[in-house]
């Protein structure tokens, strides 16, 4: 197990897909949660300043916050989606794959060092998309967060790693479907039924929408949250989780 | 005991019968070649005996112990180059041959030095630190055959491991293979081109349809 863990942080380590992937999560949120805040405070008859003045739920802190929750709840599962599917549909594209049977490392622990990896990956990029968007804030202008922006913040952090957290069941899909454009399709269905789910008014127990519905809070207009329903979350990671390892167990080579 | 025993294997795609009735044996210190044409039923048959398929019907021991019942020790034994080299392209090659014994189970502490010896053996030092993608498709192969090499195992199963080597490459994976055998490795190599393997095989298989069909002096006139 520790020479799988061993060898799947090196190739995490030395992949560009991950690299661009968290510095993306870490800054391109962030400041286009930013330049909405600037679009929507320069007010006038722009239409781009009213369309956002209508979606930000303040000024501020607050604005630039609640800005980057609802960019952060589809953007982190997107983001997330595409290095867990890389992660594991690169081993079928490249065809690695094969090499990792008859082996004395087993696959199933192969599947679970990617999908560990894979879920602290998670909780830093959630904990560092706190950090930049505190610092992207101080830096353009807008001054101390107060106590409430900083409970704003902590929740960003949360459904960030949560978000991370979302994307995991995208390895079955990229396993089954041998390959990154499954993984897409997988991510795509997650994305849309979100979507849907909140149209539908499912959205405060749909998974892959009560964490943003959490996170965005009465402020955003959206409806109360139990943070009890949160555990729905890592329920269906790790449902997903285990199903991927079942696959990894079962599957032959074609 | 044989390294690798295949008795009565059987396996269909669908309809099609790919393998009936093999039987095969590969003892230690043996180099023995497969070889047919393509579809000839060669790469399944190296599946199955690596436990990549499961056989609708038949068996495959290695080491007296069936594939589906082998531990991780006894896998560690094994080495194989089937299909596509292990190869990660954004590791350095150094790095795919530590990677490759690490996942064989070499110890940490010894990794590198394994890395290090398998750079040797196949000629890669020069594109030690080199990262896989910037390599040519003949110095993957070699790093492909690397990692099957790199945890020194006992039995070896390569799928027609000259591909895409230069002349250089060739006579390098032959001393490697005979240097193995007179170390008592069990080889089983499969090729379709007979004139490559009759010079370093000590039995030679055809495989025709699905079966083996004859067995070929490889040290006879005619080879």
């Amino acid at each position: 197990m520790r020479a799988a863990y061993a060898v799947e942080a090196l190739k995490l380590r030395r992949s560009r897909v991950v690299a661009v992937a968290t510095v993306a999560l870490l800054l391109v949120p962030a400041l286009l949660a930013r330049a909405f805040l600037f679009a929507g405070e320069r007010g006038g008859a722009y239409p781009m300043s009213a369309k956002v003045a209508l979606l930000l739920p303040g000024v501020g802190w607050a604005g630039y916050l609640g800005g980057l929750i609802q960019i952060y709840a589809t953007a982190g599962v997107v983001g997330c989606g595409i290095v867990v599917g890389w992660c594991f549909g690169r081993e079928y594209a490249d065809r690695t794959v094969v090499s990792l049977y008859a082996s004395a490392t087993p696959r199933t622990s192969v599947a679970w060092a990617k999908l560990m990896l894979l879920a602290a990956w998670s909780v830093a990029v959630g904990i560092g998309v706190a950090a930049a968007a505190a610092l992207i804030g101080l830096a353009s202008g807008l001054g101390l967060p107060d106590a409430i922006d900083g409970r704003v913040l902590g929740r960003l952090a949360a459904l960030a790693v949560l978000s991370g957290l979302l994307a995991l069941p995208v390895a079955l899909p990229a396993s089954v479907g041998r390959g990154y454009l499954p993984a897409v399709g997988g991510l795509m269905v997650l994305i849309v039924a979100a979507q849907v789910a909140m149209v539908a008014g499912a959205g405060t127990w749909w998974p892959w929408s009560v964490a943003a519905v959490w996170a965005m809070g009465p402020e955003a207009g959206m409806e109360s949250v139990s943070p009890a329903w949160l555990t729905v979350v890592p329920l269906v990671s790790s449902l997903g989780a285990a199903a991927t390892v079942a696959w990894w167990r079962r599957a032959e080579v074609v | 005991m044989r390294a690798l025993q295949i008795q009565r294997l059987a396996h269909r795609y669908d309809a099609t019968a790919v393998l009936h009735d093999v039987d095969l044996t590969v003892g230690p210190g043996e180099v023995h070649a497969l070889v047919g044409f393509n579809g000839s039923g060669k790469s399944t048959l190296m599946r199955a005996a690596l436990g990549m398929i499961r056989p609708q019907g038949g068996f495959v021991l290695i080491d007296g112990v069936e594939v589906a019942h082998l531990g991780s020790a006894g896998w560690g034994r094994v080495g194989h180059l089937i299909d596509t080299p292990f190869v990660y392209p954004e590791l350095t090659v150094r790095e795919n041959l530590w990677a490759a014994a690490r996942l064989h189970g070499v110890l940490a502490s010894a990794a590198a030095d394994h890395a290090a010896r398998t750079m040797a053996d196949l000629e890669l030092g020069p594109w030690a630190d080199c990262r896989a993608s910037a390599l040519s498709q003949g110095n993957r192969q070699r790093v492909g055959l690397g990692s099957a090499l790199v945890h020194e195992p006992r039995l070896l199963i390569l799928d027609e491991p000259t591909n895409a080597l230069d002349p250089a490459g060739v006579l390098l994976l032959r001393q490697q293979l005979l240097a193995r055998a007179a170390a008592g490795v069990a080889a089983l190599v499969s090729s379709h081109h007979l004139d490559e393997v009759a010079r370093v095989a000590d039995r030679v298989s055809v495989i025709h349809a699905g079966t083996i069909v004859g067995e070929l002096d490889p040290h006879g006139v005619d080879l």
